[in-house]
């Protein structure tokens, strides 16, 4: 019973110490670095990004003058700037701050940009890997809110809707109770257009604090994809036109006051695809690297191109494409004029990560970068032969002396031996206060 | 052995039955104070406001339970096994024609049986108090939600016993570390429902920790001390 309590107690130990003691460490230890702002600068003709590093670099220290020296602004030919500079070469992004400078109107590509120009043109299109269904908890109940609400602001509705195996249903919040009569109203329009049941993924831009109701995305069994909006409490349901072989995995829909573009349709090989607001015709973006599963991506617009940025934990990768017309052809599918990836500056290592490699054989998580569900994960350390294995060994020898010290070693001596040297601290810092060789 | 171990459970029952009900007294006045904070919040502004606050927003209006798992799961440990080892008064029960493992495993699980009858008490009223406002769907999500502060309140339990249970000084430290390791991931704040993927680790651990609870029983039998 005594060995079993025993085995039983370091497993656990192992596993929890595993599972705090990093976690702890890098808590004190290590400075957590955001994710690098990479940009195509239509000026320059080249990608620039801002990044803040670990540790000194005397380059960019010198171009900051004294404040916030941890703070880079580089191209990607390896050149520094000072951020005033960086700004300059970014006339789409930090428009108000050259305006006040007296900087506007700004000339790229032979043409003239004011700011009212640059504001029509400029929206972001963010899909994170952590907002795919399989990578987050499953939403309840969403609303679909009124698309003609009868006034300016937009209107949050009384109900909300589930989608079920037979159709949707939707919830009175003021009685918590389905309503019957509106739930077969839905179901009917979506099923009178084929829409086959249950529903493999719904899309869209459930807030009210937006321009207008640019409604919602439901993508059913059969992989189809249909669009559906609520208008003076009736249904308009449309079947979206998709290219052959293409079914959509996510829609990411934004509505913008622009109106010409709605958002993205990821598709299960992978790729994004615009939506036009007038038509919901799907335009291909040639984004070969994207993974959608390990990265988050993101579009930016501005008036001349779209900017493709993804990156997973350590890469970041740019295309950059020409602004798709307004009458593009649909499914036609827009190819980079240019691309570049990088490695950012938070996967560099520093003294602080090789610490944590040497001293840590294994490290077990719960949370990941590009999910918000939680899983228990156990990776080895990166440095675990070089680094981990031998701190391990040492760890083990210098038991075997300390043990000695008392009694020559028996067999759970040699046991724990094995242990420490297979987990290192994990397995020290239990048997150490347990002391069961005394 | 069916009567010692009844004998047992009995005199548990006897030594514990104040705090059980105080502790009991305690998870329904929480639950009522969770039911009236909702109808205040639900009076105060629109419902489909108040859902897209916890829906959308991800605002968890039973907060307030988050701790209690562990407050009262720390406290019923106090209660029961204080006594037992005041005075070595344990050593009585070491008497009794029972192998020390199926002693231990006893007063355990009489513990583990009061602490999660308290707790699907508790949290089965915040599901009901929620399904009265909340779509059902929702209810899945507030439980994944509990689940891992009600999973901080077992591993309280077990590493508060072990650091009563256990003699010598370096080795309670032992089960002090290890509670606070495991409670620490448990109460952080992630996703609500986000928990629904890792609960099984969780739940293993339980087993590991109670079987290896015998060390400091035995540790205390053999009076070892430093």
């Amino acid at each position: 019973m005594r060995k079993v309590a025993y085995a039983a107690l370091m497993l656990f130990s192992i596993l929890v110490l595993s599972l705090a003691l990093p976690a702890a460490y890098d808590l004190i230890f290590i400075k957590p670095i955001q994710k690098t702002n990479l940009f195509f600068s239509p000026v320059l003709k080249k990608c620039i990004f801002t990044e803040q590093i670990r540790g000194f670099d005397a380059k960019a220290a010198a171009k900051s003058e004294g404040h916030h020296a941890d703070i880079v602004y580089k191209d990607e030919s390896g050149e520094y700037y000072d951020r005033l500079a960086f700004e300059a070469y970014l006339p789409f992004i930090y428009y108000r701050n050259m305006e006040l400078r007296g900087l506007l109107p700004v000339t790229a590509y032979g043409q003239s940009f004011d700011r009212k120009t640059i504001e029509k043109h400029r929206r972001v299109l963010e899909l994170k890997a952590t907002s795919l269904d399989s990578h987050r908890p499953k939403p309840s109940c969403l609303p679909l809110i009124e698309a003609d609400p009868g006034q300016v602001a937009l209107l949050y509705p009384d109900d909300r809707f589930q989608s079920t195996t037979k159709g949707l249903q939707f919830i009175n919040a003021d009685f918590n109770a389905p309503d019957e009569k509106l739930s077969k109203l839905f179901t009917l329009a979506l099923t009178n257009q084929g829409f086959v049941f249950p529903c493999k993924h719904i899309g869209g831009n459930f807030t009210n604090f937006k321009p207008y109701e640019g409604g919602i995305f439901l993508v059913d069994a059969k992989g189809q994809l249909f669009h559906l909006m609520r208008q003076k409490g009736e249904p308009f349901c449309t079947k979206v036109a998709l290219p052959k072989g293409v079914v959509p995995r996510h829609v990411l829909v934004s509505e913008a006051r622009e109106r010409q573009w709605l958002g993205l349709v990821l598709d299960t090989q992978d790729r994004i695809w615009l939506l036009r607001q007038h038509d919901l015709a799907l335009i291909g973006l040639e984004t070969t690297r994207y993974r959608p599963n390990e990265m988050d991506f993101k579009l930016i617009f501005n008036p001349l191109f779209v900017t493709a940025i993804f990156s997973d934990a350590k890469k970041i990768y740019a295309q950059v494409f020409k602004l798709p017309v307004k009458d593009a052809v649909p499914f036609s599918i827009a190819q980079p004029f240019h691309s570049f990836s990088m490695s950012m500056s938070r996967s560099q290592e520093c003294w602080q990560t090789m610490v944590a490699a040497s001293i840590f054989p294994f490290v077990t998580t719960l949370q990941a970068e590009n999910t918000s569900l939680l899983t228990a994960r156990i990776t080895s350390s990166s440095h675990y032969f070089s680094l981990s294995l031998p701190i391990c060994l040492l760890l083990a020898i210098g038991y075997f002396f300390y043990s000695r010290r008392k009694k020559s070693p028996n067999r759970l001596a040699w046991t724990q031996i094995g242990l420490i040297a297979f987990c290192g601290i994990y397995a020290l810092i239990p048997i150490l206060l347990l002391d069961e060789n005394s | 052995m069916f009567n010692v171990l009844a004998a047992i459970f009995s005199k548990e029952y006897v030594k514990t039955r104040t705090s059980m009900l105080i502790l009991f007294a305690l998870g329904i006045s929480l639950a009522a104070v969770i039911y009236f904070d909702l109808n205040r919040l639900f009076m105060l502004d629109h419902p489909e406001i108040v859902w897209y606050h916890t829906l959308d927003l991800k605002q968890i209006p039973y907060g307030i339970f988050k701790y209690l798992p562990m407050l009262s799961a720390t406290v019923f440990c106090f209660c029961q096994f204080l006594p037992e080892m005041r005075d070595e008064r344990l050593r009585i029960s070491l008497h009794l024609p029972c192998p020390l493992g199926l002693l231990l495993l006893a007063h355990i699980v009489y513990g583990l049986i009061f602490l999660m009858a308290l707790m699907i008490a508790e949290s089965g009223a915040i599901l009901i108090i929620l399904g009265r406002k909340y779509p059902l769907a929702y209810l899945p999500e507030a439980f994944w939600t509990m689940l891992p502060w009600c999973l901080a309140g077992i591993y309280a339990y077990l590493c508060c016993a072990w650091v009563l249970l256990e003699p010598k000084k370096k080795t309670k430290v032992l089960g002090l570390i290890l509670g606070v390791c495991i409670c620490t991931p448990l109460f952080q704040h992630y996703t609500p429902g986000a928990f629904s993927t890792a609960y099984l680790p969780f739940i293993l651990g339980i087993p590991l920790l109670t079987v290896s609870l015998f060390l400091p029983a035995l540790h205390f039998r053999t009076r070892e001390v430093e």
